[in-house]
């Protein structure tokens, strides 16, 4: 089936979300098919050029995430498929005008006046998608990277392969956070506005940089207001010639608010829910997305003004919201406190939460909980995630990400307003540009030269070893920072943002894209570490077993690794180190290491400055490199063999976490979270772990709160049968695992979707079970 | 305080010996021989260890390589045979304990458990060792904590005389209500075990604050039989009080196959297919019916079946 059919309804009404508390309407269950069809036929997956991209987060090819088509494209034997991580909706086939873009017809520079002009023709080109039974409407098809050239210069590529060689990369695309109340208070027509004030402002000091910047701001704005017009236009003559009274009333619906929203602010509820879903289309198309905010702040006032003059009721604001929810539901969230300490949960978390449970599946957003959250409303988070089991909502510590910011150096009023905003990264909406997620230093590596170094040296000692170790991470870090430098040395101007730029606090006052320097208040990069856990217990075997027992030589270690332990007598080396107290079982001697070593490189890289002035913030968390890094680094000391992955974040080494999931819990509290950016704990629970008359909600509840009492920072929890994983896996032409969705690392994917690799790395880690 | 206790396994975060997140003790020693036992190396009291062996790698250093050696038989008790196995495949059966390192042992996850849940006790047969069972409630009583105790019911009086004030919660098994197929299926009649029932049950009168849980597991062809459930549920509607909240039929597992592999047991059970759902909703209406229908929402059915 190549487009997706709503005829059979008979199916489609028959479909029955079992684990929600709420009965979707035979509108909102097509609208779902919909959704579930899109995931299943792999129109919405999310490639990258190849492993190195995991692990380094750079591939050296693309610049970012691959374009999926176009002269850019990853090769389809290389590319990976990360999962139906993202909006695009695929229809095949390149971008139709790719070949008429102005920078191929007039000449590419790699300027903002040229990219804008680039990016309004693109908008231009981009149909208004307008489907039945929808009353939101918004969708791409192609990104801009796959019809604009998009590379940075060769010094940036040769500061790239150096820091790859010490194990260490990065892009920067997106993953910050909007403030999407600007634009709801100003609307298309007010930022247009905002923009021309500015411009003449800046006219008037001779300002010619600022200058430019906004009139380039200005032509990607009238493309927008001309994107979301035709969104109405299209509806209306729908409209005009349908029959069937429902999806009548829909184009009407949509004519209306298009309409009413192109220019001027949105007034309703559901024309706040159309403007943000407009908002990220146009924003998306750019290459990548971002988290979107406290929703719950965002929405309350047009919900309440809606409420009051006997426009909506609950049930209606929900249903609207799970509707949003179907066409791409991003990283958001509900919950935290107020500027002055209350607890911020109003009326629409709960109809935030709701309206998930009504339509269920992939999402992303998170629940912040602090200490003096509505104890119902933070029941109730754990028990939609126990129900559905898919990880939704990620839980996640209010206190601690607020403690995080402040420590960095924020204000603290700024730093009240944090919102969870990608899979294990957080944001002050509209004040910050950092990187999030997209650096990476692998933490192998230094490691293993420090073992090389210490063999060539003759080093006896661990504490000479460990100085060896200290000063390769400093190296590491060394290469990270030069080779991000030289990339924000041509960031605005090569691939600038926009749209997330009018939507920020300094960008259009100041004339500077976000990416720029000195734009948004705050920019402390952070870098994300792959192979914590595995470097935590390697160097305790090593400490152990080498510098205090002298069971073996440093040598006989490095080139048994080498040799992936096959040599004579290695696999008694190798169970011996394996089998030495490792990192998640609470036990104190290699707790002490994990923090140890974490403190070790945040200390190094808080040493270091990025040009645009903020110091390195270390994130305990890689998304998904540690799948496909174990052939890349080799064994490593632990035990570990060359084709196991690594271990995923924070979390402990697959297979190595044996006294149940408390004593993992206590073994990541040992670290003080406030001190980095983000370190989830990923929880992977069989069913019969709750019995089956069980409270989920409260046993999952009794747990979170006692680990966010203990500093913990953020729970992603699967509730699913390994087995039935693993069945899936052997045999990829059964369907009926089509709708399990996993959370990922920080995202959720539907896990038949996701690329073979993925899958396997999963069906190995630990499902906790009761039995 | 020198009395040590025996323990196979202490298991954190448990969900299903009692209300709420709990740590689970479970002692090593039964009185018992239930021919459908899930941990048989829960019934001796010795020290044993078992070899697990997809875990070994045959390096032979442990010299315990004879593949027809029963290791936990055998085994002299010396612990360095285990500390020099590399693969620690070599897995010692029995933990010693002294009654304060195992409270400190449970401290650890005291965070967790003390919102809503605490420590069950359970076995084997934790009655068994019940002067040291006693000392551990009464530490778990000094900090606070909410704690049941798991007992098959055969044991010395004098046990529950003392372990009964130190519970807030007693989880009662009652498998089968005809001694002479009790003894058959179990190794002995349950005279005993209706005598501790009735005693606890008039001790629970008398202390309105303790509450009781009953679990009877359904054995395919041992204790599933209508007459048997029936003839439980008659039993517990003679002696019924409010603090019985609850009465669970636990449907047969058939996980232990393993367990027996490695004790180098035969297990009659071992192709014992799942229970039939219809079979178990079946018993389930009988136990009601017998118990008597207005307490219909005190009776659960648990476990996997097909």
């Amino acid at each position: 089936m190549k487009t997706f059919d709503y005829t059979d309804t008979e199916r489609i009404y028959a479909a029955d979300l079992h684990n929600s508390n709420f009965k979707p309407n035979n509108r909102i269950k097509r609208l779902i098919d919909r959704r579930d069809w899109l995931a299943k036929n792999h129109k919405k997956d999310i490639y990258c050029d190849n492993a190195e991209f995991l692990i380094y987060h750079w591939s050296g090819k693309a610049e970012t995430f691959a374009a999926a088509t176009g002269e850019q494209a990853a090769s389809e034997d290389e590319r990976i498929n990360i999962g139906d991580h993202t909006a695009r909706v695929d229809v095949g086939g390149p971008f139709p005008y790719a070949a008429q873009m102005p920078s191929k017809v007039n000449g590419y520079e790699p300027t903002v006046t040229n990219w804008a002009d680039d990016y309004a023709f693109f908008l231009r080109h981009s149909e208004a998608e307008v489907h039945p039974y929808e009353q939101i409407v918004g969708e791409f098809h192609w990104q801009l990277d796959e019809a604009r050239y998009y590379k940075y210069p060769k010094s940036h590529a040769d500061l790239g392969l150096v820091a790859r060689e010490l194990g260490a990369g990065g892009f920067s695309l997106a993953h910050c956070c909007p403030d999407l109340s600007i634009g709801l208070k100003l609307g298309w027509g007010g930022l247009l506005e905002k923009i021309r004030k500015n411009r003449n402002k800046h006219a008037t000091y001779g300002n010619e940089k600022s200058v430019t910047y906004l009139d380039a701001s200005e032509q990607v704005v009238l493309s927008v207001i001309d994107f979301v017009q035709r969104h109405g236009e299209k509806a209306a003559k729908l409209a005009e010639t349908e029959m069937d009274p429902v999806k009548k009333e829909s184009y009407e619906l949509v004519a209306k608010n298009c309409a009413n929203i192109s220019y001027e602010p949105p007034k309703t509820y559901h024309e706040a829910l159309q403007w943000i879903m407009l908002y990220m289309i146009v924003e998306r198309v750019n290459g990548h997305g971002n988290g979107y905010g406290r929703f719950d702040q965002l929405l309350i006032p047009f919900y309440k003004a809606d409420k009051a003059a006997g426009r909506i009721d609950r049930e209606r604001a929900r249903e609207l919201l799970g509707e949003w929810y179907l066409k791409y539901g991003p990283h958001l969230s509900y919950g935290g406190r107020n500027e002055d300490g209350s607890d911020a949960t109003n009326e629409m978390s709960w109809i935030g939460l709701e309206a998930y449970d009504l339509v269920g599946g992939y999402n992303q957003f998170g629940v912040q909980w602090h200490k003096d959250m509505d104890p119902d409303f933070f029941k109730y988070s754990c028990d939609v995630v126990g129900r559905h089991g898919c990880g939704v909502p990620a839980l996640v510590n209010s206190d601690v990400l607020v403690a995080s910011q402040l420590r960095t150096g924020f204000d603290e009023k700024h730093a009240m307003n944090t919102s969870y905003s990608g899979c294990q990264w957080y944001c002050i909406p509209g004040r910050e540009y950092q990187d999030q997620d997209v650096n990476c230093i692998v933490l192998i590596s230094p490691m293993q030269r420090a073992i090389d170094m210490a063999i060539e040296q003759g080093i006896e000692g661990w504490d000479g070893f460990w100085n060896l170790y200290c000063e390769e991470v400093d190296k590491s870090g060394e290469a990270l920072v030069n080779f991000k430098n030289e990339a924000y040395k041509y960031h605005a101007q090569l691939w600038p943002e926009m749209i997330t730029s009018l939507v920020s606090y300094g960008p259009i006052e100041k004339g500077r894209d976000i990416t720029d320097f000195d734009s948004v208040d705050y920019n402390y990069p952070s870098v994300n570490v792959l192979g914590v856990p595995n470097v935590v217990d390697s160097m305790y075997a090593l400490k152990k077993a080498v510098f205090e027992d002298r069971k073996f030589s440093l040598k006989q270690v490095r080139d048994a690794c080498e040799c992936d332990w096959t040599g004579e007598g290695e696999e008694i080396i190798r169970q011996v180190l394996l089998n030495l107290p490792k990192f998640g079982n609470d036990e104190d001697g290699v707790d002490a290491m994990a923090i140890q070593i974490s403190e070790q490189v945040r200390e190094v890289m808080e040493a270091k400055r990025s040009i645009k002035g903020g110091h390195f913030r270390t994130s305990l968390f890689q998304y998904q490199g540690h799948t496909v890094a174990g052939p890349y680094l080799g064994a490593t000391p632990d035990g570990r063999k060359r084709k196991e992955p690594l271990a995923h974040g924070m979390n402990p080494m697959h297979g190595r976490n044996r006294a149940g999931m408390t004593a993992t819990a206590n073994s990541f509290c040992k670290l003080d979270f406030a001190k980095y950016q983000g370190g989830s704990f990923q929880i992977e629970l069989h069913p019969s772990y709750f019995a089956e008359d069980a409270d989920r909600g409260e046993l999952v509840d009794q747990f979170a709160q006692t680990f966010f009492e203990k500093g913990g920072v953020q729970i992603n929890l699967n509730v699913f049968d390994l087995e039935d994983l693993k069945d899936a896996y052997d045999h990829p032409e059964k369907d009926e695992y089509d709708d399990i969705v996993v959370k990922v690392t920080g995202y959720s994917a539907h896990f038949t979707k996701m690329d073979r690799q993925f899958q396997k790395e999963f069906i190995t880690r630990v499902n906790y079970k009761s039995l | 305080m020198s009395k040590q206790g025996h323990t196979f396994s202490v298991k954190r975060m448990q969900t299903h010996d009692g209300p709420g997140l709990r740590t689970t003790v479970f002692m090593k020693g039964c009185s018992l021989r239930c021919a459908w036992c899930h941990n048989p190396e829960s019934l001796s009291g010795k020290a044993e260890l078992w070899r697990n062996e997809p875990r070994c790698i045959g390096c032979g250093i442990c010299a315990l390589d004879d593949g027809s050696l029963t290791d936990h038989d055998n085994w002299n008790g010396d612990p360095a045979v285990i500390e020099n196995c590399p693969a620690k495949a070599l897995e010692p059966l029995r933990k010693d304990w002294s009654v304060e390192a195992l409270l400190a042992d449970l401290e650890r996850d005291a965070a967790f458990f003390t919102k809503n849940g605490g420590i069950t006790v359970s076995g084997g047969e934790p009655a068994m060792q019940w002067p040291f069972v006693a000392e551990l409630l009464k530490g778990c009583r000094e900090r606070e904590w909410h704690t049941a105790l798991d007992t098959c019911g055969a044991a010395p009086a004098e046990a529950l005389d003392v372990l009964l004030p130190l519970c807030d919660l007693v989880l009662f098994d009652l498998k089968i209500m005809n001694s002479s197929n009790h003894r058959k299926w179990t190794g002995q009649g349950n005279e005993q075990i209706l005598d501790n029932f009735c005693k606890t049950m008039a001790y629970a009168t008398e202390h309105p604050e303790l509450k009781i849980w009953i679990r009877t597991p359904l054995i395919p062809g041992a204790t599933d039989g209508t007459e048997n459930i029936e003839a439980i549920g008659h039993f517990l509607s003679n002696h019924w009080t409010d603090q019985i909240e609850r009465w669970d039929l636990c449907a047969f597992n058939n996980l232990a196959v393993e367990k027996y592999q490695k004790m180098n047991m035969e297990w009659e059970f071992a192709e014992t297919p799942l229970m039939e759902r219809k079979h178990g909703e079946e018993l389930l209406q009988t136990a009601i019916g017998a118990l008597g229908p207005e307490k219909y929402d005190r009776v659960y059915l648990k476990g996997r079946m097909i």
